[in-house]
């Protein structure tokens, strides 16, 4: 593109934003109420901008074209540089978080009480640090942007979060933090190898056999972790728990997304072959993950803690998808973390409604809510119908595209991933009729209101995006299809 | 509802022998044309002319037998039905639970799920990854502290005891180093 540095403006627009807002008690000295208010306002406002570039930047992006697009390029220190730039695959996860961040602070407007102007101001913050990490083009500036992320997400569940909080905090944080550390090491071994932190430059220098071995190992240690797979997945159910609603939007919306951008992006690029002999165990990992967490999700008596365990084992579709190595899986994993950016987020939303109301997420306590609410009712369904992988909602698509690759590849993994889209049925209509249907027993949900105007504008977006994307799901593949059809002919083009 | 039962009833009766030739007679392979594929060495469709001729026969055989029993039940011993049912035999119960199915998938299927479900959230993300993982190196590192932190007595003689010990290994070490 021409002049304009579009991505830096998408960028560090939050995080200019989140710094006016702390600046806000020195510029009014009115009420704190006040002061919450114009923090609102600011963010919401700020958020809709970024959305509405990244819209535009995804309709200016040409589909048709490999390599990188939007291209900024400065010197920073060293060989580090300020490089960013997008392809077909991270084009539509910065849109993804584009779209996903003023539905958070609409979220938000009410139930966060205290602390309002830093709560927001974290937002922001964390929204340009998820863009930078999408558009990241040099493997340093990435790894900055990957690993302070943390810090506001740390914050937003350690501050705003629920009883067990600092509990959950102190988990998601270790966990991801040791995981890291590993990739730290890799990056500083690569950058020396190499001589260049530059991300495209990587992805065409050829890696001795054996180092790729160890180099994807420390790769896969952080982006396991990030994903959630199994057996690393334990972090996610209790920050889902203890999160704030629109904490867990973005934690099952974007960060999760964040591994498997990772694995697109370096390990498969990097380390073909590592990539291809560790695909096996990927697979292992991924089949053990959808039928596992499925099980566990099935007796979850906390609405939050099921559609977490659910969000694992549908990120075991997209590391299957990814390693399958082929078109289908890489677009159908492309496509699955859309998707369930969409879906779980706004199931999260869902919970957040019943929550904010009567404070509660016990699936037994919520019994009944169709007499009172039944708007409410209706696009929990349409959700949960999503979830399951129904067709003609956006699940559906991902599942089966990633199902086929694998299939190509891996017909029995293919097979027990399968299963659980019987399993993800059988949780999702549980909790859908034993929160929806039947009669009210808990007295506080007696005088229950169904959703108000914010609300209802928060979820339209969400349903027209999770039924478009059902329905047309080619307006995904058009913009990724250049760029996986790449990446799997570089990645095949290794074993000739 | 009388009408649409008369239709129905016609078909049932008369359905057969009109499109008998067409589907499975002597015109049904122009009526099914290239639905079904059958594979140049499947001989499955011609096997059935193959087949002894009593076995032709013996749908109609119990389809008689059938309507016979009903109507002996039925009809003409009126209440003999609710009679074997009032003396609960093992055949009748078998048969009104649907050969126990349900009850066959539910333990199987959903007990199973749940024991499973509990197994894997109890014990495998509880016990083994949690307790073994995040909580078990928490409990560690919590646990050696402790130890460690009561080697800090504050007697200058546990002190001293302890350079003599550390003065003896080395002196050992340094001495018996190129042994």
């Amino acid at each position: 593109m021409d002049t304009l540095p579009i991505l830096s403006i998408l960028t560090w627009t939050p995080a200019l934003a989140a710094v006016l807002i702390l600046f806000l008690p020195q510029l009014i000295k009115s009420p704190e109420a006040a002061r919450a208010n114009a923090a609102r306002w600011i963010a919401l406002v700020t958020t809709v901008i970024v959305f509405a570039l990244a819209l535009w930047m995804t309709l200016a992006f040409d589909e048709t074209k490999t390599g990188y697009q939007f291209v900024e390029r400065a010197d920073w220190y060293g060989m580090i540089q300020y490089h960013l730039g997008i392809d077909g695959i991270s084009v539509l996860l910065i849109l993804l978080t584009a779209f996903l961040m003023p539905l958070c602070i609409l979220a938000s407007w009410t139930s966060i009480e205290k602390r309002v102007v830093e709560y927001v101001a974290a937002f922001l913050l964390l929204q340009t640090l998820m863009i930078g990490v999408f558009c990241a083009l040099d493997i340093v500036l990435f790894y900055i942007f990957f690993e302070a992320g943390l810090i506001p997400m740390y914050l937003i569940i350690g501050i705003w979060g629920g009883k067990n909080r600092v509990y959950a905090a102190y988990k998601f944080f270790l966990y991801t933090l040791l995981g890291s550390l590993f990739l730290l090491i890799a990056i500083a071994w690569m950058a020396i190898t190499a001589k260049t932190t530059s991300i495209p430059d990587l992805q065409a220098f050829e890696f001795a056999k054996n180092a790729q071995t160890w180099l994807w190992l420390a790769f896969f240690a952080s982006f396991a972790v990030k994903m959630p797979m199994w057996p690393v997945h334990t972090w996610l159910p209790d920050a889902h728990v203890e999160a704030p609603t629109a904490g867990s939007v973005i934690l099952a919306g974007v960060l999760l997304k964040m591994g498997g951008y990772g694995f697109l992006r370096f390990s498969l690029p990097m380390f073909p072959e590592a990539s291809n002999d560790f695909a096996p165990f990927v697979f292992a990992l991924s089949g053990i993950a959808i039928v596992y967490t499925s099980l566990v999700a099935f007796r979850q008596t906390d609405i939050k803690k099921l559609i977490a365990y659910s969000s694992v084992a549908h990120m075991g579709f997209v590391t299957m998808g990814i390693f399958s190595g082929n078109e289908q899986g890489i677009q159908g994993a492309l496509f699955q973390m859309l998707s369930h950016g969409v879906i779980s987020g706004a199931l999260f939303l869902c919970v957040g409604v019943i929550y904010y109301r009567k404070h509660t997420r016990e699936i037994a306590k919520s019994a009944g809510l169709f007499n009172r609410m039944p708007n409410y009712a209706a696009e929990f369904l349409l959700f949960t119908l999503g979830n399951v992988g129904l067709p003609g909602t956006s699940g559906f698509v991902g599942e089966i595209l990633t199902m086929q690759g694998a299939f190509n590849v891996d017909p029995v993994t293919a097979m027990v991933a399968a299963s659980g889209v019987i399993l993800s049925a059988a949780y999702m209509l549980t909790l859908y009729r034993k929160v929806v249907f039947g009669v009210i027993v808990n007295p506080a949900l007696s005088t229950i209101t169904d959703m108000n105007a914010r609300e209802i504008l928060i979820f339209v977006p969400l349903i027209a995006a999770a039924l478009y994307l059902g329905f047309q799901p080619n307006i995904i593949f058009d913009q990724t299809a250049t760029s996986a059809v790449a990446l799997v002919d570089a990645f095949h083009a290794n074993f000739k | 509802m009388l009408i649409p039962l008369i239709l129905l009833a016609l078909g049932a009766v008369f359905a057969g022998s009109i499109f008998y030739d067409a589907f499975v007679g002597h015109h049904a392979k122009e009526f099914w044309g290239s639905s079904i594929y059958t594979a140049p060495d499947n001989t499955v469709l011609k096997d059935k002319y193959s087949i002894p001729g009593w076995v032709f026969y013996a749908p109609l055989v119990v389809m008689v037998i059938g309507l016979a029993a009903a109507l002996y039940f039925y009809l003409f011993n009126e209440g003999l039905g609710k009679k074997i049912a009032d003396r609960k035999g093992m055949a009748h119960a078998f048969l009104e639970n649907k050969w126990y199915f349900d009850e066959l998938y539910e333990i199987v299927f959903v007990k199973g799920a749940r024991a499973l479900g509990d197994f894997f959230w109890k014990i495998g993300d509880g016990k083994l990854i949690d307790g073994l993982g995040p909580n078990g190196i928490a409990a560690a590192l919590n646990f050696g502290s402790k130890k460690a932190v009561k080697i800090q007595s504050g007697y200058v003689y546990h002190y001293a005891f302890l350079m003599l010990i550390a003065a003896v290994a080395l002196g050992a070490f340094v001495l018996f180093r190129g042994a």
